[in-house]
């Protein structure tokens, strides 16, 4: 088993070991780009040919006078290999990119879909939660407001995770309105910020219009789907299908996005 | 081999903090990262974007076999222990000096009476059985004087607080609602440290105690909502605890034991 102090080692003492030990490495990352498209699979041998010879004499030399010894090796050896291969693309200007960009809208997410097709829900929500992680002090907030936006619902713990000293009069206002009892009692995008929006200033003793409500949490949307969408872009996300990925999240699968 | 710098001149994560921050994803310990470090990211676009394109490069690579990780499985960040070294040198500089200047003035001479331990103005309120100790042994010159505790210095690098916990005193993870109502932060425990918390919903937690070495001192686990320890045998210094249920960190206190 390759253990990290042994890729240190063989990075500093034996570069032709360490690059060979790594072919594995090599392979995942150009595998991605042929999974996504960006190569075909007739490629993919040409460029890992192309990654070994660039790692032996050119790339060593920097990665032992770059590396710092604060993260695994293979992380940054990845990256390496994610560049070499975008490095390769431009050179050979090949862009196929025809028919491998994930659309979740077209995944049929019923008990009964096939496995392979919830692997890549799964995958995608792993994505997901990796993005959402990454707003930190904000991630209660964004996942909170999407539930109410996206009609999840929410619960009292919901808003007490963000207003504690909320009082429970107000909760069942604010639950009453994000979560309808019926189709008929379903509120407008425009009432729920605004249902939101005077929640928020009464609690976090702000003026906020819900205009400006509306624009801070579509700004948070669209960087999802950005980050979702990947760079190079490998998948298609729009807010309807982030709707669909975020309903699958919260374990509501009541849904069939095929059509 | 180049320095750990964290951030660009133009205020973004260097090279080396997205692939930190890669690895803290990958291994689930992002609250382990310089709290500065997850500050920018909350905010900024252009790194996440970094990140979360070199996350979807390993995300499915299997990191199971490649052991401690260097930062995050440290003791101590890598400064640290220099700093550490530094400290503790100093200390025991103090120490030596003091204790080079106690002998001078304190060892036995047999040329002068013991009487530099009497006040000069109160002379009469002193027993002498009690100030005139029996007669040094001058041909016993390896008797040492007693050694002064210098307990100030002794636990100065005990009193150092620990960067990754300081960014996480205080903070509340996740989505699990804890209220904790003792101890305080930074409070002196002289006795027992009583733990007490409110969770919403009934769940088993683990109470851990870190030294600032990030040693485990103490731990526990209990359904109830508090918890006492008493902390006698724990030297004096800054002490770290986590709240913890089987999945993940609840929160981050830190209290000190003073100096008895």
């Amino acid at each position: 088993m390759r253990s990290n102090d042994n890729d240190i080692h063989l990075l500093f003492n034996d570069p032709g070991g360490f690059v060979k030990e790594h072919q594995k490495t090599i392979q995942y990352v150009v595998n991605k780009f042929v999974y996504t498209g960006f190569f075909t699979y007739h490629d993919r041998d040409e460029v890992v040919q192309y990654v070994n010879e660039k790692l032996l004499t050119d790339k060593i030399d920097k990665m032992q006078e770059q590396y710092n010894k604060n993260y695994y090796v293979v992380t940054y050896l990845s990256k390496i290999i994610h560049n070499l291969c975008l490095e390769y693309s431009r050179k050979q200007k090949s862009h196929y990119r025809e028919t491998t960009e994930i659309d979740i809208s077209t995944i049929d997410i019923t008990e009964d879909s096939d496995v392979s097709r919830n692997i890549v829900i799964e995958e995608e929500n792993q994505r997901l939660e990796s993005i959402l992680s990454m707003y930190n002090k904000n991630r209660n907030r964004i996942e909170v407001y999407l539930k109410i936006l996206f009609g999840i619902g929410i619960k009292e713990d919901d808003i007490l995770t963000l207003y504690p000293r909320a009082n429970s009069k107000d909760i069942d206002t604010l639950l009453q309105q994000c979560n309808p009892a019926s189709d008929q009692d379903k509120k407008t995008d425009k009432e729920l910020y605004e249902a939101l929006t005077m929640f928020i200033n009464k609690y976090e003793k702000k003026q906020n219009t819900a205009d400006a409500v509306r624009k801070w949490i579509t700004s948070k949307i669209d960087e999802i789907i950005e980050l979702l969408n990947g760079s190079p872009k490998t998948a298609n996300y729009d807010k309807e299908t982030l709707k669909i990925l975020f309903q699958f999240r919260n374990k509501n699968l009541h849904f069939n996005a095929s059509g | 081999m180049h320095e750990n710098k964290l951030f660009t001149s133009r205020g973004h994560l260097t090279d080396d903090a997205v692939y930190l921050y890669v690895d803290a994803l990958k291994l689930a310990k992002k609250e382990l990262l310089p709290g500065e470090v997850r500050e920018h990211v909350e905010e900024c676009v252009q790194c996440k974007r970094a990140i979360q394109e070199l996350y979807d490069v390993v995300r499915q690579q299997d990191y199971s076999s490649l052991g401690p990780h260097p930062y995050f499985d440290q003791k101590k960040i890598p400064i640290k222990p220099i700093h550490r070294t530094i400290t503790r040198l100093a200390a025991a500089i103090v120490i030596g000096i003091g204790l080079v200047l106690l002998a001078y003035f304190y060892l036995p001479d047999t040329d002068t009476p013991l009487t530099l331990d009497e006040p000069v103005d109160a002379p009469e309120e002193i027993e002498p059985q009690k100030t005139e100790p029996a007669p040094p042994d001058i041909t016993e010159p390896d008797i040492a004087p007693p050694v002064p505790e210098e307990p100030r210095e002794l636990y100065a690098a005990n009193f150092e607080p620990m960067p990754f916990y300081e960014n996480l005193v205080d903070q509340q993870f996740r989505s699990h609602l804890v209220r904790v109502q003792s101890p305080e932060i930074d409070e002196e425990i002289t006795n027992e440290v009583h733990f007490s918390w409110d969770t919403r919903v009934p769940m088993q937690v683990h109470i851990k105690i870190l030294n600032n070495n990030q040693d485990i001192v103490w731990q526990t686990s209990t359904e109830e909502q508090h918890v006492s320890y008493d902390t006698s045998e724990l030297e004096p210094g800054i002490y770290y605890w986590r709240l913890e249920n089987d999945e993940e960190l609840l929160y981050v206190g830190k209290f000190i034991i003073p100096i008895r």
